[in-house]
Parts: structure tokens; sequence; C-alpha cells
């Protein structure tokens, strides 16, 4: 009986220790998405995420061939759907990308550029919880060769040149305000050329 | 045993500093032109009648239409669109784009 008690009593300790440390992150913290992630907490969340992808899905290999048309295809779909948070050359350096938790990573770096073909296309296709990265599959066959191909683009950003760059702008996705200003700003900085 | 709990629970709770983080600012654009440059700092009279000043670092990019330029090509009366993000009560300068020629007052 006395056993059993401290065993309850232990249970209780050790969840009014969890609370109380849940507690703590929620006032040092806010919940704001300014913070940068702790150390243990994103090596938790990557081992989290990758006991969450099926080990078949993180061995499979890219079936799309890579060829400069699938990069290019990769290219033009990550300008319009991604670029917005992991910016053109994928550093994440985006107004969207600097504002989330975790911050969009720089994908050109170790991080991401060491997860499998197959880990990089499960988490375009699913997305991550409680993260900003959202899941793109629409559950057809023409959906999935367009993920293989932005994994091809992604194996391609540390290499990326300057003018690979500014031809990915003209896919990026405006506003209507973003199409009226650089109306304006290329009649202005012209009106100038032509006095 | 469990007023002990609850008080730790809540003693902690309260100790815990809430966090304070400086607002970063969006990113803004502007046309207009430049009025004054002394070192880093670019003053900008916009299309809409207000003025900035604007401080460079070495992360602005200065270009003319696709040319990459850096900051000795601005010049009083140039005309510009700028990119620009307040930060520590600063406009920092990230990008500083020049009419296609040229019209500096000499």
């Amino acid at each position: 009986m006395r056993g059993v008690t401290f065993v309850l009593i232990g249970v209780a300790l050790t969840l009014a220790l969890t609370a109380t440390a849940g507690l703590v992150y929620l006032r040092a913290t806010g919940l704001s998405t300014k913070a940068e992630p702790a150390t243990f907490e994103a090596r938790l969340a990557r081992a989290a995420r990758r006991v969450a992808i099926p080990s078949a899905i993180r061995t499979t290999a890219n079936p799309i061939p890579k060829t400069p048309e699938a990069v290019a295809e990769g290219m033009a779909h990550f300008a319009d759907h991604c670029a917005s948070c992991h910016a053109n050359d994928g550093s994440g350096n985006t107004e969207m990308g600097r504002g989330l938790f975790p911050k969009a990573p720089d994908m050109r770096l170790a991080p991401t550029q060491q997860l499998s073909d197959g880990e990089l296309f499960y988490i375009i296709e699913r997305g991550i919880r409680f993260t900003g990265m959202p899941g793109w599959s629409n559950g057809t066959k023409a959906g999935e060769e367009s993920s293989w191909q932005l994994v091809h683009f992604i194996r391609h950003l540390p290499e990326l040149t300057p003018a690979e760059i500014d031809a990915m702008k003209a896919h990026n996705p405006r506003s209507p305000d973003e199409i009226r200003y650089e109306i304006e700003e290329e009649r202005f900085l012209n009106e100038g050329a032509q006095k | 045993m469990k007023n002990w709990m609850i008080a730790m629970v809540v003693a902690m709770a309260l100790a815990a500093p809430a966090a304070v983080r400086a607002h970063e600012g969006h990113t803004h654009k502007a046309l207009g032109t430049i009025t004054s440059v002394e070192g880093v700092h670019v003053g900008i009279k916009t299309n809409d009648g207000k003025t900035m000043t604007l401080m460079l670092d070495t992360k602005t990019a200065v270009t003319r239409g696709k040319e990459k330029l850096d900051a000795t090509a601005l010049k009083v009366g140039e005309r510009v669109s700028v990119e620009y993000m307040e930060s520590n009560k600063m406009l920092m300068a990230q990008a500083i784009k020049l009419g296609t020629t040229a019209t500096a007052k000499k």
C-alpha cells in the first residue's frame, strides 16, 4: 500500500513538473513566432519528423529523370507556390519566412540538402504540422510529378545563378497593388530617361 | 502536499518573464527623388511629398536596370524606387533601383 502511495506521488509530481514547464514555456514565449526554437526543441521536432515519414517513402528515389526541363518546371512551380515563404533562392529570407515558427529554413544548407528525395517529397506533399509548411498534395499523379520536380529544383538551389533568380521573379505571385506599383515604378524610372 | 504543488506551479508561472521582443517592421516601397547623400544616409523626397532618410548597409542592393551598382551611384536628383524596412527606429534600405538613365544634378 505504501509503495502504491509513493508511485502515485511520483506520478503526481511528474505531472506537476510537466505542467509547470508548460506554463513557464507559455509565459516565456507568449507563443510568439518571433522566437527561435530552442536547440532541444528543434532536435526533437526533426526526430519526430523522421519517425513520422514512412521508411518506404524515405528511401524512394525520385522517379522523374533530372533533366533541365524538369528542373525548370520545378523552378517555375517553386517561384509561384513556395517563394512567398522560402524566397526564390531558397534562403527563407522573406517577410513570411522570417515570421514563421520555426523560421523558413535556408534550404541550400545541409539540414535540407541531407534529407532524402523521398523525405523532401513527403514534406512537400503532406506538409508539417505545427509549422507554416502546408501539404500540397491534391491526390493526382500530375500533382505528385510536380512535387518530384520540386525535389529536383531543391537539389539545384545551392547552385542557383543570379540570372535564374531574376527569371523566377516573373513567376512570383503578385497582388493587384504590387502590379500597379510595378507599372508606376517602370513609368517613373523611365521618365527620367525620356527627358 | 496539494497546496505546496499548487503554490509551486503558480509561483513559477508568475515568475517567468513574458517575452518582450522588438517588433520587426514590414518591407515598404516608395518612389521618389534623392535629395541628399551623406555617408550611409540617403534623403528621399517621395512622389507623395513625404521626406525620409534611409540608411544603407552592406546588404543594400543598388541597381540600375539589370546592372548592379554600389552606393557611390546614388546622387542627388536621381529618381529612385526604394524598398526599406524599419529596424531599431531606422529606415534600413534593402534595395534601391535607380532610373534607367542617370538624372543626377551635376
